[in-house]
């Protein structure tokens, strides 16, 4: 009878801390995609909350070159420059940032300004 | 006296070593006391230079020219022979950073001593994209290097589209560029330049490209009556090619929207296509032209890149689409000038390419998705004095012109005797469809992209009839373009230390029923 108290309370414990340990450690989302296409990225607009990552991902089926360029961003932001590639590339590439400030965040390809825009709106 | 001779004697040796001493800052050009520019050299190699990698030495030759006392002062990064593992980007809208009138060249002469590797480079985003990009960078000097399998161009050098940032008057000298995936030597909305004395081979797209070139205003558009367009440069600053080589690429030379571009006394052979000035949506300021292509050899351009066995695959996603069918760009093609206002196509000797010499469309914007706009529309362009399938020893294939009969006030004339002119359904008199020069300048808004009287554009019950240009380029599959190539001779002769170089069809690849 002891014995089962005894091993019912390691149970319950293991069961227990394994609990804090999953609270603990709650993996992170994985970062949300956006794909940079030929004269558009997909989608548009995202929104997430504080601490989760855009990933930009260039298609394989693109011809031309692109960016992705922070044109406007919160106020509190610092280091905006983060935000933005410094190069272009048309495939086999990609870009990604956490984004721990909420706001509004408007970006460009440098290259094609007027076609590819998108918004991410990061939330407390 | 010996002493009293010696003394005057010893001073003015001194002066004359002093003035030589002093030559670097001071420039003794007409006698003058004009200041010359210091130079700063930042040296590249893999042993016992201080700069280990190029993107080191242009980092802090751009680190250097950003100081304000540097800001006259030459900076040369000099890169010794070696392979080169990496993507160099020089990003011109940094703060700190410098790059206008940087030179980065090769040590020697031979442009194959400085190899820019792609393979295994990596960049900031995954695989190094191109040799060298560099972005808003005025007055850029590239010399004596080779940029190869990178991921999208060798070298590129552009200006972001906003912000008025620009690139103006770049020179790239002496480079050579292979197997990048998109393009070779490679200029994007910049003001002026120079491609001289280089060469490329093996690209999905062109190995020269010159695009988007940039008007006065952002507002230029090529159309309107009352008033007319006003010209896209006041002052054009021109785009010179020299002395350039390009074979077995795509394309030979494409300029989306390129205008005041010269290209002369170079060599064109063994790509898809060879000269091809274009205007598509994919780039701002349509469409192409003023530009003049002068004293070519342009020859032998019948490499089937659709076929497995191509050394190379096309990255373009051709002109549009018609009916469900992508529009290709031609093969087999010497000059194509498509959709382009006032090109000038001169003294070039075009010859052995198996479908046309000098072929010039329009894209039907107005019925079809090929151009939003109606933007790619021919007009006034002229093509004189050129010299066709080597007067008879080595023929252009199925005709030496070709000109869908779209647009207005283009005109050939003084071409060589004998040439031959595609006819189309005969409906048309070649007179029309051909009109010598000169002939009087119409703007693109009083002329149509659409004409299908000639039955050389589309045939419509028959759109896959390769004696149109819609026809042909929309083969399906596309490596069946060559089903209609003509084969005039069975070698071409000889012609300088040039060879030519095809790909053989597999099995069954190409079906012409």
């Amino acid at each position: 009878m002891l014995r089962t108290a005894v091993a019912a309370c390691c149970v319950v414990a293991v069961a227990l801390s394994g609990v804090t340990a999953a609270a603990a450690q709650a993996p992170k989302k994985p970062p949300v995609k956006v794909t940079v296409n030929d004269f558009y990225f997909a989608p548009t607009a995202v929104t997430i909350k504080k601490g989760r990552a855009v990933k930009w991902v260039w298609s394989s089926y693109n011809t031309y070159p692109h960016d992705v360029h922070l044109k406007k961003g919160p106020k509190a932001l610092k280091n905006k420059s983060r935000f933005s590639t410094t190069t272009t590339a048309v495939t086999d590439a990609h870009f990604q940032r956490t984004f721990e400030v909420p706001g509004t965040y408007k970006f460009i390809c440098t290259v094609h300004p007027s076609e590819m825009k998108m918004t991410v709106t990061v939330k407390k | 006296m010996k002493h009293r001779l010696a003394v005057p004697l010893l001073v003015l040796g001194l002066c004359a070593l002093l003035g030589t001493m002093a030559a670097p800052t001071l420039a003794g050009k007409g006698g003058g006391q004009k200041k010359k520019q210091a130079t700063r050299t930042f040296e590249v190699c893999k042993h016992g230079c201080r700069f280990r990698t190029i993107q080191m030495a242009v980092d802090a030759a751009g680190s250097f020219k950003a100081k304000k006392k540097n800001a006259k002062a030459k900076a040369v990064v000099v890169v010794r022979p070696g392979k080169y593992v990496e993507g160099v980007v020089l990003d011109g809208t940094q703060r700190k950073k410098s790059f206008d009138g940087l030179t980065i060249k090769g040590a020697k002469k031979d442009r194959k001593k400085v190899v820019l590797e792609g393979k295994n480079a990596k960049g900031e985003l995954g695989a190094a994209q191109n040799g060298i990009e560099a972005i808003s960078v005025d007055g850029l000097v590239l010399e004596n290097m080779w940029a190869r399998d990178y991921q999208s161009n060798g070298f590129f050098i552009h200006a972001a589209n906003e912000g008025g940032q620009h690139c103006d008057g770049y020179k790239m000298n002496n480079l050579l560029a292979s197997a990048n995936r998109s393009y070779g030597l490679f200029a994007k909305n910049c003001f002026g330049g120079k491609m001289t004395n280089s060469a490329g081979y093996h690209h999905g797209d062109s190995a020269f490209y010159v695009g988007e070139t940039p008007c006065d205003s952002k507002a230029w558009t090529n159309h309107g009556v009352a008033p007319p367009p006003k010209p896209c440069q006041r002052k054009p600053k021109w785009t010179l090619l020299k002395n350039d080589r390009s074979y077995e690429n795509v394309l030979g030379y494409s300029g989306t929207n390129s205008k005041y571009v010269k290209i002369v006394d170079s060599a064109f052979y063994n790509n898809g296509a060879g000269i091809v000035p274009n205007t598509l949506d994919s780039e701002g300021f349509e469409p192409n032209g003023w530009n003049v292509f002068e004293g070519n050899d342009v020859f032998w351009n019948n490499y089937n890149y659709f076929l497995a066995g191509s050394k190379f695959h096309t990255v373009s996603g051709g002109l549009g689409e018609i009916a469900g069918a992508t529009v290709n760009y031609p093969t087999g093609v010497g000059i194509v000038l498509y959709g382009g206002a006032h090109n000038v196509v001169k003294k070039n000797n075009v010859f052995g390419n198996y479908k046309w010499g000098i072929a010039s469309f329009s894209g039907p914007g107005e019925v079809f998705v090929a151009n939003e706009g109606d933007d790619a529309k021919n007009v006034n362009n002229r093509i004189v004095e050129n010299t066709m399938g080597r007067e008879g020893a080595d023929p252009n294939g199925e005709f030496d012109f070709w000109n869908d009969d779209t647009g207005g006030g283009n005109c050939w004339g003084a071409n060589s005797a004998g040439a031959t002119f595609a006819p189309g359904n005969g409906k048309v008199p070649l007179s029309e469809i051909y009109p010598a020069c000169p002939q009087p300048e119409v703007l693109a808004d009083q002329v149509r992209s659409l004409n299908i009287a000639a039955g050389l554009q589309i045939n419509l019950g028959e759109e896959s009839d390769p004696k149109t240009i819609l026809g042909y380029a929309s083969s399906n599959p596309p490596q069946n373009q060559e089903c209609s190539w003509v084969r005039r001779v069975a070698a071409h002769p000889a012609f300088e230390k040039f060879k030519p170089v095809e790909v053989a069809p597999q099995p069954g690849e190409v079906n012409c029923g």
